[in-house]
């Protein structure tokens, strides 16, 4: 990896000059200040006879803390998106690709070039708050985490988090998408805590941005335990530069895999950390908008395993790719003298091994709880159930896959189809035949097979205390891997 | 002479339509290859391949002896590629620009504003150093390509259709350039459709078709390569003359008669003695002959006798 310092790096200052270099951007920073500072008197001016300043000015801090956080997400992402499809579409790419400049330079220069107005307008926001928060009066205790250098920190963080993944998504799509619209979402569904559902994610999310928010408008104070900042701080921070060595490698050219080889195990280990680690870290208190449903041991697990195992698709679909193209150029190339890579069955015990393995690790005994008591089953017999759902769901799609790639078809829609045909419509069907046939009885009675055939159904048989044929259901699940695993082998490509 | 360039059985398809079906080439310090062929013949498609800018199905490129593979800098940054439509930052200023390929080439500061001022200077851009490049004319974008192509000094260099935009006395300067490239012992690819003059500045010619490099050698190999020792014919008469079909029918060893009004073009030996006595027979058949010419180093006609169709 080139040390090169940032001024220097050739995108990042590129893009820059592409921004109208200093000059813009210390006058849009001036302007900015300046206007700032006017609307900030004359709204105080209007307002003086109604608050103290003391109360304004911590509302202001409020107000600019929204506003940087806009400026980070929505100005920042977007510059970066229209930086490399700006890219692509001149095909400037390509320049960039047959010069000098290795993968990590230009992803550096992405992260760096197009957002360098928001670091400025930042510094600017950042000089606003310290000043009215100095007016506001906030020190000492819990509020140093709203004192504003802490918080841009924590902002920072969140940027580089967005940008990372902003740099990535647009390398992979040609810069057709923008995650902001993701963030958007799920900044949403923090406010609503529905996120907490799945701890993992709620770290990741700084959906304790919000509380820490609104605990500064109103006196009820949150205990700076509920607020879990260093370790949400590492995992975005970790994430991104997962993320980073991705898109490095995804700027080299459009038909290298992202996250092919140990990076897609990495990013999976590091996801089953996080969700780990969410189990203990994030507050377990329901509220009006996340009811106790959310904050139910047995439903976060459930949602975890779900979670984990679209991303565990990652490494998977790249072995499988792996081999296919493998074959596919033993095939066609006299010269080709790769050796063959490793079957994806064996990607796909490793990506469970890492998966499951560092997730339990972390859970440690607090897994217990997670599992509701079943009468026919103990514990551990949960676990392996759950665990043989994981295994068989990834070897029947990485065998799906397998064919797929075979036939050089886009895997994109074959993905969608297959969540839609093989964990959500099994259990749909039950729900809906048992509305038909008997719809006094659909809450108590517990589900049939069709239920415990979709993985997902399994993991809620599993989880919760929702009684259904689990060993049934797994038997359906091995036999469509096995149809899965034949296809796959008669593929000769 | 040292290996530039080292391209084997390079395959590239598009989906299910193979493009390059199996692409050989290699290339020498100061060869300068002429690649011509009809639209779609698999030019730009080859040259891209060189550069690793499209994935292969099969086959392997070397330059230098580095392979090249995405990411690999070390390869990738001596080949300098000019695509045919150049890609560039429009609101940059042509010399911004120009600073921004050399920070992304490590040339360093000053050497760079030196290329810059040589290469503008080469290519006629001096006086537009400051100006935004979509305020350029598109031969002056082309021109400013070809100068980001070589201001980072590639060994191998790519020129998809260079001199398509440009004037003609742009033209006349271009090939001195390309010659001094060519002399200074890079190995250069040139695809054009232009073939009056290719002839003299490259050292060999490919003639592509559907893929495959139909011919390839040096340029007298190509111009001469089908029939040895013939050549063609530009004759013009002052007026029509009925009876010339019928004249020029009856003499044995003269091929591909073409008579369109007073232009006559057909084959026949290249030969000086045979030429001469052609001609005295041909007047002492009552043609009033304005001009009788015999078409030496003609690339045109040795691209129309491959016979391959101008569009598919
Ligand atoms: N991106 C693409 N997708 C599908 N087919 C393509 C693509 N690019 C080129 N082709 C096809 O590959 C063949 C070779 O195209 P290529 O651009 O290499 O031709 P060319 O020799 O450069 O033609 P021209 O003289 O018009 O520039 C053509 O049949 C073309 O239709
Ligand atoms: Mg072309």
């Amino acid at each position: 990896m080139a040390a090169e310092p940032i001024i220097l790096n050739p995108i990042g200052w590129g893009q820059f000059r592409l921004l109208g270099g200093w000059k813009r951007t210390l006058g849009l920073a001036g302007a900015y200040a300046g206007a700032a500072f006017v609307i900030l008197l004359l709204l105080y001016r209007a307002m003086r006879a109604d608050v103290t300043l003391q109360r304004f000015a911590s509302g202001a801090l409020f107000f600019f803390i929204l506003i940087q956080t806009a400026i980070l997400v929505f100005i920042g992402t977007n510059a970066i998106k229209r930086a490399i499809q700006r890219d692509f579409t001149t095909d400037m790419i390509s320049s960039h690709r047959l010069s000098a400049m290795s993968g990590y330079t230009a992803a550096l220069g992405y992260l760096t070039g197009p957002t360098c107005q928001c670091v400025a307008l930042s510094f600017v926001n950042w000089i606003i708050c310290t000043i009215l928060s100095g007016i506001a009066g906030l020190t000492g205790g819990f509020s140093d985490l709203v004192g504003p250098s802490l918080m841009f920190v924590v902002m920072g963080c969140m940027a580089i988090f967005a940008w990372s993944f902003q740099t990535l998504m647009a390398l992979c799509t040609r810069g057709r998408i923008s995650v902001v619209g993701a963030f958007v979402v799920l900044g949403f569904l923090s406010n609503l805590e529905t996120v907490w559902t799945l701890p993992g994610l709620a770290l990741v999310i700084p959906s304790y941005l919000v509380r820490t928010l609104s605990s500064l408008q109103s006196s009820t104070r949150a205990t700076a335990q509920d607020i879990p900042v260093l370790t949400s701080m590492f995992a975005q921070l970790a994430l991104s530069f997962t993320f980073f060595l991705a898109a490095a490698r995804k700027y080299t050219r459009d038909d290298v895999a992202a996250f092919a080889g140990p990076l897609g195990y990495c990013l999976v280990a590091l996801c089953a950390l996080l969700a780990g680690v969410g189990f203990s870290r994030v507050p377990q208190t329901p509220s009006f908008f996340a009811p106790r449903i959310f904050y139910n041991g047995n439903v976060q697990i459930v949602a975890t395993f779900v979670a984990l195992a679209m991303i565990s698709v990652i490494p998977v679909a790249n072995a499988t790719r792996a081999s296919a193209e493998w074959a596919r150029r033993k095939a066609k190339d006299p010269l080709f003298d790769k050796r063959r890579p490793r079957s994806f069955v064996e990607s796909v015990l490793v990506t469970v091994l890492l998966a499951l393995g560092i997730l339990f690790l972390v859970l440690g005994k607090e897994w217990r709880p997670l599992f509701a008591d079943h009468d026919d089953m103990v514990g551990r017999e949960q676990v392996a159930y759950c665990v043989t759902a994981f295994v068989l769901t990834l070897l029947t799609l990485g065998g799906f896959l397998r064919v797929a790639y075979a036939g050089g078809t886009k895997i994109g829609w074959l993905l969608v189809l297959y969540v839609i045909a093989a964990w959500c419509l099994p259990m749909f069907a039950d729900f809906s035949l048992d509305a038909l046939t008997n719809p006094a009885a659909i809450t108590e009675s517990g589900r049939s097979m069709l239920f415990t055939s979709s993985p997902v159904g399994l993991w809620v048989a599993c989880c919760t205390e929702l009684e259904a044929p689990v060993v049934q259901g797994l038997l359906v699940q091995a036999g469509i891997t096995v149809l899965s695993l034949a296809l796959a082998s008669r593929t000769r490509r | 002479m040292s290996i530039v360039l080292a391209a084997e059985h390079v395959r590239v398809e598009y989906g299910s339509f193979v493009a390059l079906p199996d692409f050989d080439l290699t290339l020498s310090a100061g060869n300068l290859l002429g690649l011509i062929g009809p639209n779609g013949a698999g030019k730009t498609t080859s040259l891209k391949a060189i550069a690793g800018l499209i994935p292969m199905a099969a086959g392997r490129v070397n330059v230098l002896g580095e392979r090249v593979t995405p990411g690999n800098t070390a390869a990738l940054s001596r080949i300098g590629f000019a695509p045919d439509t150049p890609p560039s930052y429009d609101e940059m200023t042509v010399e911004d620009f120009l600073r921004f390929i050399g920070r992304a080439y490590r040339v360093g500061r000053e050497m760079t504003e030196e290329r810059i001022d040589y290469w503008l200077e080469q290519l006629w851009l001096s006086d537009r150093r400051t100006s935004k490049i979509k305020a350029l004319s598109r031969g002056m974008k082309q021109r400013l390509t070809v100068a980001r192509t070589l201001l980072p000094d590639p060994a191998l260099v790519l020129l998809d259709e260079p001199a398509a935009g440009l004037d003609p006395a742009g033209r006349v300067q271009f090939r001195k350039m390309l010659g001094s490239l060519r002399d200074s012992g890079k190995a250069l690819i040139v695809s054009s459709h232009i073939l009056a003059d290719l002839h003299e500045y490259c050292t060999h010619i490919g003639i592509m078709e559907g893929g495959k490099m139909r011919q390839f050698g040096t340029v007298a190999q190509i111009v001469h390569s089908q029939e040895e020792n013939r050549c063609l014919y530009d004759v013009t008469l002052a007026r029509m003359v009925p009876e010339a079909h019928a004249l020029l029918g009856e003499i044995t060893g003269l091929s591909k008669l073409d008579i369109q009004g007073r232009q006559i073009s057909f084959e026949f030996e290249h030969d000086d003695e045979a030429a001469a006595q052609l001609l005295a027979r041909l007047l002492a058949g009552g043609l009033p002959i304005a001009r009788f010419a015999p078409v030496d180093h003609d690339l045109e006609q040795a691209y129309l006798r491959t016979g391959i169709k101008q569009v598919d």
